[in-house]
């Protein structure tokens, strides 16, 4: 292990196929047309002196450093912006250079603190380095006037601003917009007064700045640096891993010092990332060695007992004798358990194995019960498999961007950074979303069409946009005659052409004007290459896998799919929803998404498996309250999924659990569920183990252990001595082993290895002998469906049956912000918290003032289904009638309110519809008032854990 | 009716809402019949079946009422 960096080539690639040959100090170097000389040098070992460039952002041309000489040329131009040219003759070491460059290096240290012995940069500083290669020896400039003496800005929890080693190359700014897209930075002033000025001479923390990490990364010297680094000094070692937040997946390097992690730096080759990185992954890992992890295995009789610290094996053994205790007394049915999107693939795998060979039926089920599931259902029904259709770097090839029920920039920063990247290049977007998200304005992009429909008519609008491309005469005849089943389009063309659906009748359900629905869908249908992006928006709804089958029949009838630039694109949530599913976490489908009952799939199974298993679909995780309730499930496997704070009707999810006999929680903190368990096994956080994550585009990257499992094992490890205390016997040595055993079942995954990962970096599946080195693009040829052909499904729009009345007036909608993530078990317990410290209501001014709200009032949120309390924040970034929450904090009880109306296909809570009144208050409310106080007697209750 | 059956009736319908798009009423209750077949829990379908057969499906659609009147357990 080593700290090795990867070269810095000083500017971009290019990606011309064309060829220029030229010799650069004698040696000859062929490279594509529009290579910088600088890049050009660097390819065959040559590093030119540089401070103002580096190959992550385009060339700026300011610092002089990277002077050279070109034969036939005219002065010294910078070769970060001179390209090569066919015969070219380039110089970059000579007296004159040296000459020069000695003097730009001169001028820039006479204004630099020369304290390089304890810079927190000693070491990693580029500015020290380049002094050291032209040899600066003497600095004759005495200034009466530096910036030596310019103040720190400590704002931000993660990195430190200090102006005073500060040489204006603009790398940050250049960062912050070619890279990040937010624009937070610039020069402010001009000449000698020039300076880096986050926002309008805000600090770091109040200006627009989302803490990206991009301008740290591009920063030169010590200007910009992280905390961690000022602490503790330079990391010694690096391990590439993978993030552990959201599905976007970024690749990792994380530089250590022994089993210390001291800064997470993306890794720039990282295939879904390109070494971009957002606050959470950048900064945010600090959760992973929080004074709140629970090291020790735990038991307890009774929820109102307190908790014992106990041996592994004894808390295995109790757990295992508790399972088959529930079964000999409720049946084999009894028990059941949940995977973990969090987790490893082959993690999710080995729990849903233990379920259905151990356990013995096929109750298991996953978080994307109550985020992805209607994705699967519709896109496995439509194109045949329940997957996104493309890559993330697709984007890059589209003309128009739908974006739909996502919000890019705050659930999926990086790729959300990509996309801005290609609308500043032009594409045109439509966004579809009752609020107004960052993507509808913001600098340098505008949205073409904010299609601002109300909450639950998602349906609707698809339904009026398939209407205007069938009745306009915009369909791919001949993309649909070639690929898709003509009965089926046939049918549907007949179903959409009807009045009933066109942008002018529906425009009373979802409040769009018919006039941009018709010009966006025409956009869409004949603007070149259109890529549809979804996010739980779509998916969150009663008809949300209706949605999803929509937005597939749309794009196969308009041609967009099965290239590069297009497709059908769900955001998913968790860093690993998608591998979850992949593993067979629902409870009809086996691993690979094949049902329980399917004769040659059980039959794979039981042999490779040894075991007899259930042809019977098992329970979801709302069936398995229902069932608790009704007192025919009484045991619960919970790993890394906090289902007593992220699923709706809590108070519903609450009385089920308190119900059971014994709930078993495997986690790294006792979270919300936890509080009701009988059963803690510390879990280990993604730094702790290894395995694999599955991102939104299939790929499949690897997860490293950088640090010892703080409990002592890895997930992996728990679930299989569980189950050999159960009698089902686990003997995996080595996770990889796990991955060979998913390659031996799964069709789409027999070219999957972790030599396989580790040759190619990551993998998107399918990957098989006939993609060898995976599927960057699905549906190229044929859809997976037997018949090869996408399969159109009828589309009608049902009306929730959460409606507004007098008594409930608006409705709520829910969703997630930058800062954190999901039930916020990790981000709350990390700086992110300085940005948002609290769940907030934002309510439109009209509603506000009708109820005599100001920002910063608390107010009373009341559904058929419960009350809280948060506080308001008056915008109009939501509409009239609409009010939005996050739900990250547990003691807002966002589900709470939330109902449990769920979409008709796969049960996925319906988060996105809450009728609602919204009242002024002075007081949280009961339901609050008595979490606090089980909160309170839960800790308590673990207080007393060590003394037991 | 017990609030377990509401629950599995009210699923019923809305998966019948679906499949009540196609014109084709045969083929509407098969997917409805197939849909409830292949995702619900043994002792789910055992419930809906037994409250066609018991309780005349009372709170059904006609669609989800014939659907899970050909569904057997």
């Amino acid at each position: 292990m080593s700290i090795d960096k990867d070269k810095d080539y000083g500017t971009p690639a290019s990606a011309s196929t064309e060829l220029v040959n030229l010799e650069i100090d004698g040696f000859k170097v062929t490279v594509p047309a529009g290579t910088s000389v600088m890049r050009a040098a660097a390819s065959i070992g040559i590093d030119i002196p540089k401070l103002c460039a580096t190959d992550s952002i385009e060339p700026f041309g300011s610092c002089r450093l990277c002077v050279v000489q070109i034969e036939g040329g005219r002065g010294l131009p910078a070769s970060c912006t001179t390209p090569v040219f066919e015969g070219m003759k380039a110089v970059t070491q000579n007296q004159k250079l040296a000459d020069v460059r000695r003097g730009v290096m001169e001028l820039y240290i006479s204004d630099h603190p020369l304290d390089c012995l304890t810079c927190a940069a000693n070491g990693d500083c580029e500015l020290q380095d380049m002094a050291g290669a032209v040899g600066l020896r003497e600095v004759r400039y005495k200034p009466v006037e530096t910036h030596l003496g310019a103040t720190k800005d400590t704002s931000n929890p993660y990195f430190t601003f200090d102006p005073s080693k500060c040489i204006v190359c603009q790398r940050c700014v250049r960062a912050c917009e070619e890279t990040q897209g937010t624009f937070a930075l610039t020069i402010d002033g001009r000449g000698f007064d020039s300076k880096v000025s986050p926002g309008q001479n805000q600090d770091f923390l109040s200006s627009e700045c989302v803490s990206c990490g991009a301008c740290v990364q591009a920063c030169p010297t010590a200007t910009l640096i992280e905390n961690n680094v000022i602490e503790n000094g330079q990391p010694e070692h690096a391990i590439i891993t993978t993030c552990a937040y959201c599905g976007v997946g970024c690749s990792f390097r994380a530089e250590m010092k022994g089993e210390q992690v001291i800064r997470m730096v993306p890794d720039k080759n990282g295939q879904a990332n390109h070494g971009h990185s957002c606050v959470k992954g950048r900064f945010a890992f600090g959760y992973a060695t929080h004074k709140d992890r629970i090291t020790k295995p735990m038991i307890r009789a009774s929820i109102q007992d307190a908790w014992k610290e106990v041996s592994w094996e004894e808390a295995i053994s109790y757990a295992a004798s508790e399972i088959k205790r529930i079964q000999a007394k409720y049946g084999k049915e009894s028990v059941g358990g949940l995977t973990s999107s969090r987790c490893t693939n082959e993690e999710a795998y080995l729990v849903q194995k233990l379920i259905r060979a151990g356990f013995g039926n096929n109750n298991v089920d996953t978080c994307a019960r109550v985020c992805h599931s209607p994705t699967g259902y519709g896109l496995k029904q439509t194109l045949g498999e329940a997957s996104g259709t493309q890559n993330f770097d697709s984007i890059m090839k589209a003309d128009v961007i739908v974006v739909m029920g996502v919000n890019p920039t705050d659930g999926h920063p990086v790729f959300g950074s990509q996309m801005k990247k290609r609308l500043r290049q032009g594409a045109k977007l439509i966004v579809i979303d009752p609020r107004e998200i960052d993507l509808v304005k913001s600098p340098h992009i505008q949205a073409d069409y904010h299609l601002k429909l109300r909450p639950s008519t998602n349906v609707a609008i698809v339904n009026a946009l398939a209407h205007v491309v069938v009745s306009e005469g915009l369909v791919d005849e001949e993309f649909v005659k070639a690929r898709c089943d003509m009965a089926s389009f046939n049918k549907w063309r007949t179903f959409v052409a009807d009045e009933r659906h066109s942008p002018e009748a529906t425009e009373s359900i979802t409040g769009v004007p018919a006039a941009d629905i018709r010009a966006a869908a025409r956009l869409y249908a004949t603007g070149g290459n259109a890529a549809f992006h979804y996010g739980l928006g779509v998916t969150e709804h009663s008809q949300g896998s209706t949605t999803v089958i929509g937005i597939a029949n749309l794009a196969m009838a308009t041609g967009n799919i099965g290239r590069d630039g297009v497709g059908v694109n769900p955001l998913r949530g968790q860093n690993n929803v998608q591998g979850s599913c992949d593993m067979g976490s629902f409870p009809h489908e086996l691993p690979g998404y094949r049902h329980v009952a399917d004769p040659a799939t059980h039959d794979l199974f039981e042999k490779a498996w040894n075991a007899t298993l259930s042809t019977n679909p098992g329970l979801r995780i709302p069936n398995m309250f229902d069932a608790a309730l009704d007192g025919t499930f009484m045991g619960l496997y919970c790993e890394g999924e906090d289902i007593a704070q992220s699923d709706p009707d809590i108070t519903h999810v609450h009385s089920a659990l308190q119900k059971m006999e014994c709930v078993i929680v495997q986690d790294i903190f006792l979270n919300e569920t936890a509080k009701f368990a009988h059963v803690f096994l510390p879990g280990a956080s993604f730094l702790e183990k290894t395995g694999t994550f599955t991102n939104a585009e299939r790929r499949i990257s690897p997860v490293r252990k950088v640090m010892r499992p703080l409990a002592g094992y890895a997930d992996w490890e728990v679930t299989q001595l569980l189950s050999n205390a159960l009698g089902y016997p686990m003997n995996y040595s080595d996770p990889s082993e796990i991955m060979d055993e998913i390659a031996s079942l799964i069709p789409s995954f027999t070219g999957v290895s972790y030599s396989k990962i580790d040759e190619l970096g990551s993998v998107q599946w399918p990957c098989n002998d006939e993609t060898p080195d995976g599927t960057p693009v699905m549906h190229t040829k044929e859809f997976l469906r037997d018949d090869g052909k996408g399969l159109f499904m009828l589309t009608e729009y049902v009306p929730t049956i959460e409606k507004v009345t007098p008594m409930y007036p608006l409705i709520l909608t829910t969703g997630r912000i930058l800062a954190h993530y999901n039930v916020g078990a990790q981000t709350r317990r990390t700086g992110n918290v300085a940005w948002n410290p609290e769940d907030l209501l934002e309510i439109h001014p009209h509603d506000a003032q009708n109820r005599g709200i100001n920002d910063g009032d608390s107010v009373g949120i009341k559904s058929r289904a419960g009350e809280t309390v948060l506080h308001a924040i008056v915008t109009d970034r939501v509409q009239p009638g609409v009010v939005y929450t996050t739900f990250h904090f547990p003691e807002s009880g966002a589900n709470v309110i939330t109902t449990d109306n769920s979409d008709w296909a796969t049960n996925c809570p319906e988060y996105k519809v809450t009728a609602v009144q919204i009242t002024k208050v002075t007081k949280d409310s009961d339901w609050q008032q008595g979490y606090r106080a089980f909160t309170e007697n839960q800790l308590d209750l673990l207080a007393q854990a060590a003394n037991v | 009716m017990s609030s377990k059956i509401e629950k599995l009736v009210k699923m019923a319908n809305d998966i019948s809402n679906f499949f009540d798009a196609d014109p084709d009423k045969t083929v509407a209750a098969q997917g409805v019949k197939n849909h409830i077949s292949r995702s619900w829990e043994l002792r789910m379908r055992e419930a809906i079946v037994d409250h066609v057969k018991n309780h005349n499906g009372e709170g059904l659609s006609p669609l989800a009422k014939t659907a899970v009147s050909q569904i057997t357990v």
